[in-house]
């Protein structure tokens, strides 16, 4: 549905600029009724790209297709403004005009949809249908800026999806909400999604919005893309070090050095010898593993020299309700962080030892 | 705390009690008296208004007022908007070259505007000449006497406040409601004229009215243009009752003056609604916020054209002919044999008399005055209503009376008080001092209210915290983070008191000349070189002043207007 080849757009002032710091050179294909995410930190392109795709920058370089047909081509000359790429768009301001009603505001991309020429009965039944959707339909005769925040954004998707476009850009929509409704919105949009199925680009820098919504995320870093792929891969097998630490927690160890043989990979670390038993992204000797705190196991009693069996003692508890995190330090002095069932809680300065069950711990490029 | 907010609002209410309901009272108490020829007051009556609702007179100045108020407003909205949105919005070249006219047009004297246009467009003035070479023919093209004529200049006077009260509007609106029609599938045209101007419509009507009622209480070009042709609005029939006719006819001047109050007031307050409403439209902003620019692309030369047009309209045309005229040993056209007579002899009369250096000094002196008085004044004024101490509403209320007056109403207004209550303060410079300090309140009050909002009420209770008494809070916290927005607002209000006119047309006497009522008796009695070379002198001193202001408003995010 969105093809976007080798695009590229640097901005002359790099350092203090708002935008962020483009992109270099990136790909990636949405298909069609697909939920993508570009996710990364502020400033990583993520925003450039969709700004982009919409039509709102010019690129440098690359080729952005929609349907199958080229909407910019740098290579030969193809740049066709935002308004003839029959795009829906969703604002971080939500940029609902607020001086007109919130019928007025879904009929304006109708209105203006020179293929179809509806009339204005046609125009006035879909949305009608379209505020049903979003639940806004007793509010249609209503002044746009009367609404709250959390209604100007159904009123925002409402007027992005009025038309039925091929493809939905979604710019951080959730992120001038309170967390309460941001949750709330969260399913809702989700679920609009898969009603309507149009393929789907999201820009976010929350890591559990794009886990929880996404069929695949790409992870950005300085306009490159790290890692594509669908959300329990990204939070399961990070391909790298930057991929493994910004989605959720992570104890990363370096390797010293690492041996292959049948049972998996050996590596030596700071907490000691470290057994991989999944298979590497690569072939390359992996720099680091890691594992994630809800896969580390603690027990008070240590069971014999056990593979990836590590002593030490508890530095902290947090409890955080149905788990608590614990803080061990290790005797090779090394720091790891456990996740296990409020149940059973282990007082601080008890001796535990950490298991690294194998089939869990991640090898990092 | 509010005990002391108390022990502040009092004597500032009081104050401003003292200062305002006067000129109200007094003018009321004279519209409802028979006035004798002496001044003296007779009977009480009715019969100001009696006579004013049978004279035919009365409606057509109101009907005058209307169409003149009217189409000035529409001129400076029209060009002050385009102007505006190609500044801010679109890649036009020159753009500079507005904000730098209308800095230059903000020190003008408003008698000395008219003037050039009046001498530029007048029968005999190179535009008339030049219709004439082009057309042929010996008849008069266009008649600058009329009420075209008023509605002209007076757009024009407006337009460069238009301009920059318009930038600002323009330059704050959030560019992704113009990306979200752009995606919807609007073009640019499309774009402008349902979400560009669609979102701006509450702010042009709002500034429309204000315009209008700065219009319908305007004095200088109804005078200069509008008298010699036969074309008179409100103000003008209060001025001819006082000075044309003889005895003057007080009562009805005060029954007319105070029917243009009332209507200045209701006026007003449809304004403050309507910009209330202009500032609704205010919504969340996304962090990426940046303004768009339109690319013009083949448009762009045309925009280029208009774009320098118009400052040739607002101040290099009137500035040409002022110069030219003050060149000149008598007034004549643009010609070969002209150009010989060329000489400094006007500036040499009028630098070296000392009644236009007295003048001139007598301006300075009464702006500097005037600018301290209010700035003083309103820097307290303006932290009370800002911070909404007891009392503060009546603070506000009460400030803004001076606003519903006309210039020229409120001269008149004192011109009473000081005949009948204060006659040893008549004519001197201290009365005028006076007048135009309570006049200028309103202006001050906004500049120190802005200022103050700016300044986050926890600065004041941590210093508070910190173990300060409140006017050690003022002295130390308040005043320090004020200081642009009341050196702006001293140069702001020190440059309006240096142009009123027609507050202090009827006050000035022969020990209190000041500049902007000399360049009015200059113009009627005909002594028009003098008066150029007089004006020259006097824009430029004023220039400095207004660019001075500019730097510094601009400098701080204040307002200029």
């Amino acid at each position: 549905m969105l093809s976007v080849f080798e695009l590229v757009k640097l901005y002359a002032t790099s350092g203090h600029d708002t935008v962020g710091g483009g992109v270099r050179g990136i790909s990636f294909d949405i298909k069609e009724g697909e939920f993508f995410t570009l996710l990364g930190p502020s400033g990583c392109g993520k925003t450039t790209a969709l700004r982009s795709v919409a039509g709102l920058e010019d690129p440098s370089a690359g080729r952005i297709a929609i349907d199958g047909r080229a909407v910019f081509d740098q290579s030969n000359g193809v740049n066709l403004p935002a308004s003839e790429r029959g795009i829906g768009m969703v604002f971080q301001s939500y940029a609902v005009w607020p001086h007109m009603t919130v019928g007025q505001n879904v009929a304006f991309p109708l209105e203006m949809d020179k293929r179809r020429r509806l009339s204005k009965r046609e125009i006035a039944k879909r949305v009608d249908s379209i505020l049903n959707t979003v639940g806004l339909e007793q509010f249609s005769s209503r002044s746009a800026h009367q609404l709250s925040g959390g209604q100007q954004q159904r009123l925002s998707l409402a007027r992005a999806l009025a038309s039925e476009p091929k493809l939905l850009l979604l710019d951080e929509p959730l992120s001038n909400l309170d967390a309460l409704l941001r949750d709330q919105m969260r399913i809702e949009l989700r679920r609009l999604q898969k009603v309507t199925g149009v393929a789907t680009l999201y820009v976010t820098h929350d890591q559990s919005e794009a886990l929880a919504m996404s069929d695949r995320i790409a992870i950005m870093r300085n306009g490159v893309i790290e890692q594509v792929g669908n959300p329990s891969k990204i939070y399961h097998a990070p391909v790298n070090r930057f991929v493994a630490s910004f989605i959720g927690r992570m104890n990363i160890y370096d390797t010293q050095s690492a041996a292959s043989n049948n049972e998996g990979l050996r590596a030596m670390t700071s907490v000691g010898e470290i057994l991989a038993s999944s298979r590497g992204s690569s072939t390359m000797p992996p720099s680091a593993v890691a594992i994630r705190p809800e896969h580390v196991v603690l027990s008070r009693s240590a069971e014999g020299p056990l593979e990836n069996q590590f002593s030490g003692t508890v530095d902290a508890a947090v409890f955080c309700g149905e788990i608590t995190e614990y803080q061990i330090r290790l005797q090779s002095g090394a720091v790891v962080s456990a996740r296990r069932p409020s149940l059973d809680p282990i007082p601080v300065n008890a001796d535990v030892t950490a298991r690294f069950p194998a089939e869990h711990v991640i090898q990092l490029r | 705390m509010r005990a002391v907010e108390r022990l502040v609002a009092l004597p500032l209410q009081s104050f401003l009690f003292v200062c305002t309901v006067p000129m109200l009272v007094i003018l009321v108490w004279t519209s409802f008296h028979l006035v004798g020829a002496d001044g003296s007051y007779n009977e009480f009556s009715g019969r100001n208004y009696a006579a004013l609702a049978t004279a035919p007179d009365f409606y057509t100045a109101l009907l005058n007022a209307v169409v003149y108020s009217l189409g000035s407003a529409f001129v400076a909205i029209t060009i002050g908007a385009a102007q505006a949105w190609l500044a801010e919005r679109s890649n036009a070249p020159c753009r500079q070259v507005l904000y730098i006219s209308s800095i230059v047009s903000l020190g003008v004297p408003y008698v000395l505007y008219i003037v050039a246009w009046i001498l530029f467009l007048g029968k005999n003035g190179p535009f008339n000449t030049w219709l004439r070479q082009i057309f042929g023919g010996t008849g008069v093209y266009v008649d600058v006497y009329s009420m075209g004529g008023m509605i002209f200049v007076e757009g024009m006077l407006w337009a460069p406040l238009a301009f920059l009260l318009l930038s600002s509007v323009f330059r704050n609106a959030d560019a992704s409601y113009e990306e979200a029609a752009a995606v919807c599938g609007a073009g640019i045209p499309t774009t402008m004229r349902r979400v560009t101007l669609g979102m701006a419509k509450p702010a042009l009507f709002a500034l429309g009215l204000l315009v209008f009622v700065r219009a319908a209480e305007s004095f200088e070009v109804p005078a200069l243009v509008g008298l010699p042709g036969y074309v008179t609005v409100l103000t003008t029939s209060i001025f001819k009752k006082v000075q044309h006719t003889v005895p003057p006819d007080v009562g009805s001047a005060a029954a007319f003056a105070c029917i243009l109050l009332l209507l200045m007031a209701v006026l007003l307050k449809l304004y403050g609604r309507m910009s209330a409403e202009a500032h609704k439209y205010r919504t969340i902003t996304g962090k990426g916020f940046r303004p768009r620019i339109v690319r013009l692309g083949k448009w762009r030369p045309v925009a280029g054209i208009f774009v320098l047009i118009v400052p040739c309209i607002t101040v290099v045309i009137p500035v040409l002919v002022l110069l030219w005229t003050a060149l000149l040993p008598f007034y004549q056209q643009v010609s070969i044999k002209a150009f010989s007579a060329i000489s400094l002899q006007n500036f040499r009369l009028v630098l070296e008399s000392g009644v236009y250096y007295d003048t001139m000094l007598n301006s300075l002196i009464l702006s500097a005055a005037v600018a301290t008085a209010v700035v003083s004044v309103t820097s307290i004024m303006g932290w009370g209503i800002a911070r909404r101490i007891a009392g503060s509403r009546s603070i506000d209320f009460l400030a803004a009376v001076p606003l519903a007056f006309p210039a020229l109403v409120m001269g008149f207004a004192f011109l009473q008080i000081y005949l009948h209550i204060l006659p040893w303060l008549y004519g001197s410079l201290l009365s005028l001092v006076l007048v135009a300090s309570i006049a200028f309140i309103p202006y001050g009050i906004r500049y120190s209210q802005i200022g103050v909002i700016q300044i986050h009420p926890e600065l004041e209770e941590a210093a508070s915290l910190a173990g300060a008494g409140h006017w050690t809070i003022f002295r130390r916290i308040i005043l320090p983070l004020l200081a642009p927005a009341l050196i702006s607002c001293w140069l702001f209000v020190f440059l309006l008191a240096a142009r009123a006119m027609s507050l202090l047309l009827l006050l000035v006497g022969p020990d209190s000349p000041v500049v902007a009522v000399a360049l009015f008796d200059l113009w009627n009695n005909g002594q028009l070189n003098e008066l150029a070379a007089l004006g020259c002198i006097w824009t430029a001193i004023m220039t400095m002043f207004s660019a001075t202001f500019y730097w510094v408003a601009r400098r701080f995010q204040l307002p200029f207007t």
